[in-house]
C-alpha cells in the first residue's frame, strides 16, 4: 500500500511496475463490466444510470496507487465508451468526453490522496468532509466535460444538456459516495484485521449485518411492495437501521451498509418498475443517505477512538497513583523506622548509663544503696523500653483489632495520664467537658487511644512555642443519631494555612525527627474504624475532629 | 575508659545536662556525679538559657531533640550568652549531618545514643580542661590588670622605659630626676607587680600587650 506516501508520483520498481500492469488490466476489465452493468438499466434519454459504481473504482485506484495508474483510468474511459456506448459522436467530441472525464477522476483521486493522509478506517468527521467535498466537485467536472465533449460535435442537444449533465453527475457522485469507502478499506487491506478480532465479537458482527440486510429488505417490501403510501415519502424509513449500523460499526459499518442499501433500492425500482418515472429524486434520496450515514460513521469511530484514550489515560492515571501510593508507604516505612529507632535509643541509653553508673558503684561496699537504686532504674528502663515493643506491636497487628466496647471518658483519661507528665511541665492547663450519658464506643483501645495521644502530642508540641496561659481542651458530644465526635483543641496560634493542606501526608512535618507520619496512621485508624479524622478549618484555633460510629454496621455506606 | 577524672584536677568541676528525656537525664546525672563532676540537668533548653548560677570552669552536654529551642539552637545561644563554655552535642545515632553542623558551630565534641561512658568521659574532659585555661587565662588577665592599676603614673611611665631595655641613668635623664630615685621607683613597681627578678617584669609587659586587643 502506498496509502501515506508523501508524493504524488514515487520510484516505481522493476517488481512494482509488473503489479502496475496487472493491476491496471484487471481495472480496466473491472471498469468496462461494471460500466456495462449499470448501463443495462437506462433510464434517461441520454445514457443516465441510476447509479455509476465504476468511477468509484477508477478514483479509489488513483487514490490507492498514485497517479502511475492515469494512463489505466483513461484506457479504462476510453474503451467503456467505445464497447459499452459504442461511442455515439465523432472521434474529436468522444475524445474530449472521455479525457475530460478520465482526467477529472485522476485529479479527484489525487485531490483525496493529498487531503486525507490517514487510512479509511481511520478516517474523522474532517475527512469524510474532504472526501465528500472532492468528490462533488471531481464527478461535476467530469459531467461538464463529458457533456461538453458530446456538445461539440452536436450528439448532443444544447437543451438536454443540463438535464444529461444533472443525471451524470448525481450518478457519479452517488456511486462514488456509496462504494469508494469500501473499495477503500479493500484496497488498504482493512480486512486484514477481521480474523484478529475476537471469535465472539465477529460473530456479534456478521450477526448484525445479517440484521441490517434483513431490516433493509423488510423495509423495502413494505415501501415498494405494501405500499401504503407513496414509495418516495417512506423511503425515509431507509435511515434507521443504517444510522443504526454506522453508530455500532462506524466507518466500516457504513462502507458495508450503503452498498447494501444500495443494491436493494436499485432492485426494487427494477422489480416495480418505478425506475424510469423518479430516478433523479430516488438518487437525491440515495445520495443524502450515503453522505448521512458516512458521517455517522466517522462520529462514531470519533467517539470510541476518544473513548479509548480517555481509558488509556485512566489506566495511566491508576498506574501512577498506585506508584505513588506505593512510594508513600515506602517513605512511611522509612519514616516510622526512624522513629522507632529513635524512642528505643533512649530507654538504651539509659540504661547503658545506669549501667556505667553500677560498676562504679558496686566497687565501693558503702555505695551499696545507691547501686540497688540504680539498679531499680535500669528495669524500669527496660520494662519501657518493652512496653514501647509492645505498643508498636499491638499498633501494626492492625488486621487483627481487638475491637471492644469502651467509655469516651475512659479513652479520654487514659491518654491524658499518658500526657500527664508533659503537660506538667509545659504548665498547660487541662479542659474537658464530655457530655452526659455517652454510649460506649466499640474501638481498639490500644489504637484509638494511639489516636488520641498523637492529638494531644501535637498539641502539647504547638503550645510550646506559644506564651502563656496555654490550655488544651478536649470535648466529646454526640453528633447525629450514630456518631460521638472528640474534638482536641488547643490555645496555640492554630496551623498555618500552606501546612494545613499537607497536613495528612506523610514526610509533612514541621518537627525535626520523624513524627510527620503520626496524623497519616490516625487518619487511617480512625478510618478503619469506620470513622473520619480532620482539622476544623473554621477554628483560628488548632481544632482536630475524631469523629466514630457508635454501631459501625449501621455507618456502612 | 583512658582516664579517671576523679583523680584529676577537674573533679568538682559543674557539667551542665540539657536532655528531656528524665531517665537518659537522671542517668547520666548519676554517673557523672560517681566520676567526680558536679552535673546539673535541665529538661529544656530554655531551663537552663534561664539558670543564672552558673559555674566555671563547666561544660554543657544538649541533647539535639528538645521541646522549644533545639540543641544546635541553645548552642548558639549560649555562644553569647556564656562566651567559651565548651559544649557537647548529643545527636541520634547516625545523625552526621547534626554532628557536622554542631561541630562547625564550635562543639568540643559530639556523642551517639546510646552514649559509650568512655567517650563521655573523654569528651567531658577535653571539653573542662579546655574551659579551665580558658577561665585561667581569664583570671590570669583580669589578675595582672589589677596589679598594673595599682602603679602611679609616673611609676607606669618608669615601668614602660624599663622593659623597654632602658637604663635607670637614660631614664633620670629622661624625667630630670636622680638615678637614685629611679631605683626607688624600680623597688616598688617590682615590689606592686609582686616580681622577684627584672625578668618578671620583661614577661608581664610581653602578657600585657599580647592581652591588649582581646582584653
Amino acid at each position: 500500500m502506498t496509502f501515506h506516501s508523501e508524493s504524488l508520483a514515487e520510484p516505481i520498481t522493476q517488481g512494482a511496475f509488473g503489479r502496475l500492469f496487472v493491476r491496471s488490466a484487471v481495472f480496466i476489465a473491472l471498469y468496462v463490466l461494471l460500466d456495462a452493468a449499470a448501463y443495462t438499466l437506462p433510464a434517461a434519454p441520454f445514457a443516465a444510470t441510476p447509479w455509476n459504481p465504476h468511477p468509484a473504482l477508477a478514483v479509489v485506484l488513483v487514490i490507492d496507487g498514485g497517479i502511475w495508474y492515469a494512463p489505466a483510468v483513461f484506457a479504462a474511459v476510453a474503451l467503456a465508451e467505445v464497447l459499452v456506448r459504442d461511442a455515439p459522436g465523432t472521434l474529436l467530441g468522444t475524445a474530449i468526453a472521455c479525457a475530460g472525464m478520465a482526467g477529472s477522476y485522476v485529479c479527484a483521486g489525487l485531490a483525496v490522496r493529498r487531503l486525507v493522509r490517514v487510512p479509511w478506517a481511520h478516517a474523522g468527521v474532517r475527512h469524510v468532509a474532504r472526501f465528500v467535498a472532492v468528490a462533488a466537485a471531481g464527478t461535476l467536472v467530469a459531467a461538464a466535460l463529458y457533456v461538453g465533449g458530446y456538445l461539440t460535435d452536436g450528439t448532443l442537444d444544447l437543451a438536454e444538456a443540463p438535464r444529461a449533465l444533472a443525471h451524470l453527475w448525481i450518478g457519479d457522485l452517488l456511486g462514488l459516495a456509496v462504494l469508494a469507502p469500501l473499495l477503500l478499506l479493500l484496497a488498504q487491506g482493512a480486512w486484514r484485521s477481521w480474523p484478529k478480532l475476537d471469535r465472539a465479537v465477529r460473530r456479534v458482527a456478521v450477526r448484525d449485518t445479517i440484521l441490517l440486510i434483513a431490516a433493509l429488505a423488510a423495509l423495502l417490501v413494505v415501501v415498494f411492495g405494501v405500499k401504503p403510501f407513496d414509495e418516495f415519502r417512506m423511503s425515509y424509513l431507509l435511515f434507521l437501521p443504517m444510522i443504526a449500523f454506522a453508530l455500532r460499526y462506524g466507518l466500516v459499518g457504513a462502507a458495508i451498509g450503503l452498498p447494501c442499501a444500495q443494491v436493494g433500492f436499485v432492485l426494487s425500482l427494477v422489480i416495480t418498475e418505478t425506475l424510469s418515472t423518479s430516478a433523479v429524486e430516488f438518487q437525491l434520496l440515495m445520495l443524502t443517505l450515503a453522505i448521512t450515514t458516512l458521517f455517522f460513521g466517522a462520529l462514531a469511530d470519533e467517539r470510541s477512538r476518544s473513548g479509548e484514550i480517555l481509558a488509556s489515560r485512566e489506566r495511566e492515571l491508576r498506574v501512577q497513583q498506585s506508584a505513588l501510593s506505593q512510594a508513600q508507604r515506602a517513605a512511611a516505612a522509612a519514616e516510622l523506622a526512624a522513629a522507632l529507632a529513635h524512642e528505643l535509643n533512649q530507654p538504651l541509653s539509659a540504661i547503658g548509663t545506669y549501667a556505667s553508673a553500677c560498676r562504679v558503684l558496686a566497687r565501693n561496699d558503702n555505695d551499696r544503696e545507691q547501686l540497688l537504686n540504680a539498679l531499680e532504674r535500669v528495669a524500669e528502663e527496660s520494662a519501657r523500653a518493652g512496653q514501647f515493643v509492645r505498643r508498636m506491636r499491638d499498633f501494626f497487628r492492625s488486621g487483627a483489632a481487638h475491637m471492644e466496647r469502651v467509655d469516651v471518658a475512659a479513652l479520654i483519661a487514659a491518654a491524658r495520664d499518658q500526657a500527664a507528665d508533659r503537660l506538667a511541665r509545659s504548665r498547660i492547663a487541662w479542659r474537658e467537658s464530655i457530655e452526659a450519658g455517652l454510649p460506649p464506643l466499640p474501638v481498639d483501645r490500644v489504637q484509638i487511644g494511639a489516636v488520641l495521644g498523637n492529638l494531644l502530642g501535637n498539641a502539647i508540641d504547638a503550645l510550646a512555642e506559644s506564651g502563656p496561659p496555654r490550655a488544651i481542651e478536649v470535648r466529646a458530644r454526640r453528633t447525629g443519631a450514630n456518631a460521638i465526635r472528640i474534638e482536641v483543641r488547643d490555645s496555640g496560634p492554630g496551623v498555618a494555612a500552606e501546612v494545613r493542606d499537607r497536613l495528612f501526608q506523610p514526610m509533612s512535618t514541621s518537627k525535626p525527627e520523624g513524627m510527620g507520619l503520626g496524623l497519616v496512621i490516625s487518619r487511617t485508624i480512625a478510618e478503619r474504624h469506620g470513622g473520619r479524622l480532620w482539622l476544623d478549618t473554621e477554628s483560628h484555633q488548632t481544632n482536630f475532629c475524631l469523629e466514630l460510629p457508635i454501631d459501625p454496621a449501621s455507618h456502612e455506606h | 575508659m583512658s582516664t579517671d577524672p576523679s583523680q584529676t584536677a577537674l573533679a568538682g568541676s559543674a557539667v551542665y545536662l540539657v536532655e528531656d528525656d528524665r531517665a537518659v537525664r537522671e542517668s547520666l546525672e548519676l554517673l557523672l556525679r560517681l566520676r567526680g563532676f558536679i552535673p546539673k540537668g535541665f529538661a529544656s533548653g530554655e531551663e537552663f538559657l534561664a539558670y543564672s548560677a552558673l559555674q566555671r570552669p563547666a561544660c554543657a552536654l544538649l541533647d539535639v531533640r528538645l521541646p522549644g529551642i533545639d540543641g544546635l539552637e541553645l548552642q548558639r545561644q549560649l555562644r553569647t550568652k556564656h562566651p567559651g563554655l565548651p559544649t557537647i552535642v548529643i545527636t541520634a545515632h547516625g545523625d552526621v549531618s547534626t554532628a557536622r553542623t554542631a561541630l562547625r558551630d564550635g562543639a568540643v565534641d559530639f556523642l551517639e545514643k546510646p552514649i559509650d561512658e568512655g567517650d563521655l568521659l573523654d569528651a567531658v574532659t577535653t571539653a573542662l580542661t579546655s574551659d579551665q585555661r580558658i577561665v585561667q587565662e581569664a583570671r590570669d588577665r583580669e589578675e595582672l590588670a589589677a596589679r598594673l592599676q595599682r602603679l602611679t603614673a609616673r611609676e607606669m611611665e618608669v615601668f614602660e622605659r624599663i622593659t623597654n631595655g632602658q637604663h635607670n641613668r637614660e631614664i633620670a635623664e629622661e624625667f630630670g630626676i636622680s638615678p637614685r630615685t629611679v631605683e626607688v621607683h624600680r623597688a616598688r613597681i617590682m615590689e606592686k607587680l609582686r616580681a622577684r627578678r627584672v625578668a618578671d617584669l620583661f614577661r608581664l609587659r610581653f602578657d600585657l600587650e599580647r592581652n591588649q586587643p582581646g582584653a
